[in-house]
């Protein structure tokens, strides 16, 4: 005992020892007291909105293991707010010569997790008594709006509010003459962004690695200007398109130059040379353009938002010309090269055709218009078993391409080809031939019917085969079977350094799908389109447009108020947006104000059908003005705020959520098309909304399955109740469950039972309990202690009333010991050293291991072999079994351990469900014989049926 | 009412979850299943408590009544208030004492644990490849095959033999191994079907405590 005793106070001295000591390695190093950072400046972003600074500084020695720069931001050099950090990484160091942190846009100001008053961060020292630094860990500005009133007009605010209280915690505030709505500062986060002209003020905090705060920088101010980047157009190309050899269309395609506020404007065609033309933009009185006037093209620029313009290109007399009104400009087709061609930007700079870096590209040239594929439209799909926020919008058929070959030598002379496929809404793929040919033969040397689509196939390579380019001919067969077969073509060269075939770019109709791309464009909400998918690959046939559901809305902040104590925000809000006349409502959150506002938007309307001139446009907003009249009468009427807001909710889901597609293929040199859906017979656009689907047609199969199973046991267990024998399989292992406990018993030790390594909701985990259950009424009807280690603090209570439960019907209450079922530890390793230590200190005579087991069912159940207890254990974790099986007496494989309750205790409830898992075996067996069958014979629709995953 | 109450809540978000898997709209999957996370997220701090409290008890009672190596009970406590404390003082992000704790301490001490592996995989290797019946035999021969066809060695003799070692290794692992797993699957997946449709119909009730 004193032996004992003895050992466990040096136990404890050496943790002690070995914790003071770890602590003692936090001493800070001298040269962190004098750290100080240098050449701190702040300059403005260049070519931005007046909303950007760039704060520089020095970075502190490496060897002070600098974790991070903590960026503090304030109105005036006295009180500066937590703005955020540049986190290191104090291992690595910094590299550079120069830390910078950016501020710029819109960054989190205060939220719902802010401090409710002012907090000063007690742990920076300032350089000065004046300066107060404020703010922890994340959060500089405090939830106190006499504090953020300071920062009205001061900084561009956007509130993020989530939806539930958008809709339901404003109230009316009144300012001077008009009426805010107001939101509590608990309800809403504000994000902030600095704002021209006005006067900030930034200091650093360096923190080392043991987060001890080094002295702050000096305090330096900084003021944003706005200086927009007004640039012309970075690229221009311009394409002569001819169909055959008729021309049909001068294209012209730019990129607008990055980052630049410019619009353009015009482009200009000049017949002359390039240095007259370029005189025309700088020509003065004194140095007049002497060259002949060009033909000009003008760029809406709120609706050309494609950086394309096609011009047709008409016939006269022979002689090719383009118009614009009444000029005609006749084009000389055979020297279509001659031509200049420039880009002019809203500031009247202009870009030359000639600018274009590709020499190739510097003139006009002409392409085929059979060389971007013609779809002659697309179509939007809803994504079917979805929760409603996904449409694809579908513009090719069905794609393969293969991706990767490789040789596989060691099974001999064979060629494995990897492919993809892409297939789609509109049409879905059903199987493919694939046809490899020799580069210069004619016969395949192999064809392949490919009818169940894993992405690989394997072939032998023809004799005498020597690293030859091989041509692959794929033709795809749809499920749609109107269709023809489409027909893709690939070439496999050989490449000496990855010593493998690769695949070059798939060809269909002679077109290669990698020399082009589609760009898509979507409405929402207003006439113009806005690009929502700039580039995507021509191989690919949909892109899907995911339309979120909104769960926070922003809407700017007017001011931080105080008196009504609210943050501010303009009443204003869109209430539908009407697909047909493509027009948005704008009333306000209230009603009386609501009332004022449609009516004038009646009149508006009214007066727009008078001058409309379109007889299908003006019976489409006549119909509007009737809608708007029912939601005017509904005002009249009087009605209460929360029933406005509500309707004004249930209109805004109805319509703000509707999109309109454009597509586009595109070469980005002069050669595209673009495609827009059919307007309807009404005149009228055609708009989709994602429908929220109310079953999951992949499931139909797993809820069959499940109701066939459910019938099974409800049969059997009627069957058992009446009292026919069902005969259930013995299982050694569960048979000698017994024997194990009367061994405990026999030697007067313990037994320990693991409840597995997961949490409750695993079913494994729950057969684990059933079988505590069991386990542990016959340890109390033996009085023999038993021992439940846990992993999951939220099991453990479980199994505490399991096994008081279980030494209540045994009769034997007073046995139960809480203290025997207890928490270990969630850390995976720690809980093992911890069972291990159990096991050899108690010196259990049975353990039993049941659930869900990972890497350290080994290291237990060794242990246990160790110290000479029999071992029974259970597992569904297949990778573990083997382990079981080698070190314990009995293991209860897989479903054996959901099975061994049932049976331990053989009521016909639960032999019931036994009984009717193994019929369904039987039917599932059966499934798999016929599904093998079938694929073999190359019959698919029974793979059709189930589901991949 | 003990059982009944618990055994309703059960049965019925059992049956609410039965229609989260089959019904992908809103309502279900953002709405619900939103506000059920929520209330998880809730209800789970009480059990850390739980689970502390369980710990503190049972080290606290081998101190008091000087159980069999109750100084180990003190490197427990010793460990779990340390740990909670430098945590609640200096914070859990990088560059605490609470991470230096874990970085040179706890992970040592676990690929320590893990390491062991090795050594007891060898052993349990030894007890399995014994060649004491026909059985043992063919689990020998398969796996000196199957450790053959992972190895270098495996390929030089292959180049040496007119069978190929790599192509029996491969068909052991792909074909007889995989068929085994998945017969196994099935039935555990079979398995876990029965033993949740047992609870949801109310017919397996000992994790509500009190056996049957």
């Amino acid at each position: 005992m004193h032996k004992n005793r003895n050992k466990s106070w040096l136990s404890v001295i050496l943790c002690l020892v070995a914790l003071s000591f770890s602590f003692g390695l936090f001493a800070e190093n001298v040269s962190v007291e004098t750290a100080e950072i240098e050449d701190f400046v702040i300059e403005d972003v260049a070519g931005d909105l007046g909303n950007g600074l760039i704060l520089k500084w020095k970075p502190l020695p490496n060897e002070l293991k600098i974790l991070e720069y903590r960026i503090y931001r304030g109105l005036s050099a006295d009180s500066l707010f937590y703005l955020g950090s540049v986190v290191l990484n104090p291992v690595v160091g910094f590299a550079g010569d120069e830390v910078t942190y950016l501020d710029s846009g819109y960054k989190p100001f205060v939220d719902k997790a802010s401090p409710g008053g002012l907090r000063v961060d007690g742990k920076v020292t300032p350089n000065d008594e004046k300066t107060n630094y404020f703010g922890t860990v994340n959060n500089g500005y405090p939830r106190d709006l006499e504090v953020l009133e300071q920062a009205n007009g001061k900084f561009n605010l956007i509130a993020q509010i989530e939806k539930s209280s958008y809709y339901g915690r404003f109230s009316p505030v009144e300012q001077g003459e008009d009426i805010l709505a107001g939101y509590p500062v608990g309800n809403v986060s504000v994000l902030a962004s600095i704002k021209q002209g006005v006067t900030y003020y930034y200091s650093i905090v360096p923190i080392n690695e043991n987060r001890r705060y080094l002295k702050p920088s000096e305090v330096v101010s900084g003021t944003p200007v706005q200086d927009p980047l007004l640039a012309p157009a970075k690229e221009l190309f311009a394409s002569l398109i001819l169909d055959g050899s008729k021309p049909v269309d001068l294209n012209f395609d730019w990129e607008d130059a990055t980052g630049s506020y410019a619009s353009q404007k015009a482009i200009y065609l000049f017949n002359e040379s390039y240095e007259i033309a370029k005189t025309y933009f700088s020509s003065t009185e004194e140095n007049p353009y002497n060259g002949s006037e060009p033909f000009i093209i003008n760029i809406d620029s709120q609706t050309n938002i494609y950086g394309k313009i096609s011009v047709d290109v008409k016939m006269e007399n022979g002689q090719a010309y383009i118009s614009n009104g009444d000029q005609k400009f006749f084009l000389d087709i055979d020297n279509i090269e001659s031509y200049q061609v420039a880009i002019q930007a809203d500031t009247g700079e202009s870009t030359f055709i000639n600018d274009s870096r590709n020499e190739k590209y510097q003139k006009i040239f002409t392409q085929d218009i059979n060389n971007t594929p013609r779809t002659p439209t697309f179509n939007v799909y809803d994504l079917p078993n979805d929760k409603g926020d996904t449409q694809v919008i579908v513009w090719e058929k069905p794609t393969v391409e293969i991706t990767k070959t490789s040789f596989d030598t060691k099974l001999g002379n064979k060629l494995i080809v990897n492919y993809d496929f892409f297939d789609n809404e509109s049409e879905r793929l059903k199987d493919f031939t694939l046809e490899l040919t020799i580069e210069g033969q004619t016969e395949p040397f192999f064809t392949h019917h490919e009818f169940y689509l894993d992405n690989i196939i394997k072939t032998e390579l023809p004799e005498g085969y020597d690293n030859n380019t091989i041509n692959a001919k794929i033709v795809v067969t749809t499920k749609n079977e109107d269709t023809e077969p489409y027909v893709f073509n690939q070439m496999l060269k050989f490449d000496d350094i990855l010593k493998a075939l690769i695949p070059g770019a798939i060809e269909k109709d002679g077109i290669k799908l990698n020399s082009f791309n589609y760009e898509v464009y979507a409405k929402s909400g207003s006439a113009t389109y806005n690009s929502i998918a700039p580039k995507v690959v021509g191989k690919l046939n949909n892109y899907s447009d995911v339309i979120s559901y909104e769960r926070s809305l922003y809407e700017s902040v007017v001011a931080f108020d105080s008196e009504s104590g609210k943050v501010l925000v303009n009443s204003s809000i869109e209430v539908w947006y009407d697909a047909n006349v493509e027009k948005s409502l704008v009333l306000d959150r209230f009603p009386d104000k609501s009332k004022e506002l449609i009516a004038a938007e009646i009149d508006a309307i009214n007066t727009q059908i008078e001058t409309e001139q379109d007889a299908k446009y003006k019976a489409l907003l006549t119909t509007y003005v009737g809608s708007l009249k029912e939601l005017q009468t509904k005002l009249d009427q009087g009605i209460s705020k929360s029933k406005w807001i509500k309707l004004v909710k249930e209109y805004r889901d109805n319509t703000l959520r509707q999109r309109s597609y454009k597509v586009f293929t595109t070469n980005n040199k002069g050669l595209f098309a673009s495609y827009e859906l059919p307007q309807n017979d009404d005149g009228t656009y055609q708009y989709f909304t994602p429908i929220s689907n109310q079953f999951d047609h992949t499931k139909w199969v797993g809820l069959i399955a499940s109701i066939i199973f459910a019938t099974l046991v409800a049969i059997y267990i009627n069957l058992a109740k009446k009292g026919v024998d069902l005969y259930i399989r013995p299982i050694a292992g569960i048979q000698e469950i017994d024997n194990a406990i009367g061994r405990a018993t026999e030697m007067g030790r313990p037994i320990l039972f693991v409840p597995g390594m997961s949490s409750i909701s695993v079913v494994a985990t729950l057969a684990a309990l059933s079988i505590l259950g069991k386990v542990a009424k016959k340890a109390a009807e033996y009085d023999t202690r038993i021992l439940v280690p846990t992993r999951d603090y939220i099991l453990m209570p479980i199994a505490q009333e399991i096994v008081k439960e279980a030494h209540i019907e045994a009769g034997r209450p007073d046995t139960f010991d809480k203290n025997s079922v207890f928490f270990v530890t969630t850390d995976q390793f720690a809980y093992v050293a911890g069972v291990n230590g159990i096991m050899i200190r108690e010196k259990t005579a049975t353990n039993f291991y049941m659930g869900s087991y990972f890497a350290e069912s080994l290291l237990m159940t060794e242990t246990g072999n160790i110290t000479g207890a029999i071992q029974i254990a259970g597992t569904d974790s297949v990778t573990q079994i083997p382990f079981f099986i080698t070190t314990c007496d009995y293991t209860l494989i897989g479903e054996e351990l959901y099975a061994a309750s049932a049976m331990m205790s053989k009521e016909p409830m639960i032999l019931g469900t036994l009984k009717a898992q193994d019929y369904f075996k039987f039917i599932v067996l059966f499934f798999i014989i016929l599904g093998t069958i079938l694929s073999t014979s190359k019959v698919t629709f029974l793979l059709d049926i189930f589901p991949d995953k | 009412m003990k059982k009944n109450i618990p055994l309703a809540i059960v049965m019925t978000l059992g049956f609410i979850f039965v229609g989260w898997t089959v019904i992908p709209a809103k309502w279900m999957q953002d709405d619900f299943y939103t506000a059920f996370q929520e209330f998880v997220k809730t209800m789970s701090p009480f059990a850390v408590f739980l689970g502390v409290y369980s710990l503190i008890n049972v080290h606290y009672n081998k101190i008091r009544m000087k159980a069999p190596k109750w100084g180990y009970s003190y490197v427990t406590l010793a460990g779990l208030f340390v740990t909670s404390l430098v945590g609640f003082i200096w914070g859990t992000q990088s560059g605490t004492p609470s991470q230096w704790i874990f970085r040179n301490l706890m992970m040592p001490m676990s690929s320590t644990m893990f390491s062991l592996l090795a050594f007891y995989m060898a052993t349990a290797a030894y007890k399995s490849f014994r060649a004491r019946s026909v059985e043992a035999t063919v689990l020998l021969l398969a796996a000196i095959v199957v450790m053959l066809g992972q190895v270098p060695l495996g390929m030089t003799i292959s180049r040496s033999w007119p069978i190929n070692i790599l192509d029996i290794s491969q068909w052991i692992m792909d074909v007889p191994n995989l068929a085994s797993k998945r017969g196994i699957l099935l039935g555990v997946g079979l398995g876990s079907v029965a033993t949740s449709l047992k609870i949801l119909l109310g017919i397996e009730r000992t994790y509500l405590g009190g056996g049957d």
